[in-house]
């Protein structure tokens, strides 16, 4: 929980609300999707979002892509406008803890973790921070070593 | 002020504490990239 230590401890009292998405997974997409308005109300009502998100076979958890298939809304967190899409969520700031088993650059073809957040939260106005613990899966030495900069990353959040 | 924490490791380990590793049995990936 060091991201969300390091918030509360910056700013204390803030409220945690958790979802946890593998616990209580959300279904693919359907037409019958906005039945989820909790989903996007609860996203809508907080200040600050702390993702975590590993990377899985060069993307995000099918979990995670489910949730933000219900932010991504039109006419809530974006709306399309005469000079094109524009983000309706700016005012809120957007922490993701990533991490990845190898390491890889950010043009990598594989690459579809960071790229796809950076562009999916972009898309509604925010400019995603990430903390970032890579090669996790390399070796024992890489894992720890990726895992100590992510949190030293951690500790170097602004407040 | 509110946060909302959103985890989404299938491993149970706190992914938002970017401490999350996620072991595959195979990990051609990213051992493969890695060696590069």
């Amino acid at each position: 929980m060091a991201t969300i230590a390091q918030l509360r401890e910056q700013n204390p009292g803030q409220q945690v609300i958790e979802r946890d998405l593998v616990a209580t997974p959300l279904s693919h997409l359907t037409l019958g999707g906005s039945a989820d308005a909790d989903v996007l109300d609860e996203f809508l009502a907080a200040d600050t979002i702390v993702v975590g998100a590993p990377m899985y076979n060069f993307t995000v958890p099918s979990q995670l892509k489910a949730w933000i298939d219900r932010i991504l809304v039109a006419g809530k967190t974006f709306r399309y406008g005469a000079n094109g899409p524009e983000g309706l969520a700016g005012g809120k700031r957007v922490i993701v803890a990533l991490s990845r088993g190898g390491f890889y650059e950010d043009n990598s073809a594989f690459e579809h973790a960071k790229s796809y957040l950076q562009a999916a939260f972009g898309f509604i106005g925010i400019t995603p921070e990430f903390v970032t613990a890579d090669g996790i899966a390399v070796g024992p030495e890489q894992r720890e070593a990726g895992i100590a900069n992510g949190l030293a990353e951690v500790e170097r959040l602004a407040a | 002020m509110t946060i909302l924490k959103i985890d989404s490791s299938i491993t149970g380990e706190a992914s938002v504490s970017a401490s999350l590793p996620w072991r595959p049995s195979r990990s051609f990936a990213s051992r493969t990239l890695a060696s590069k």
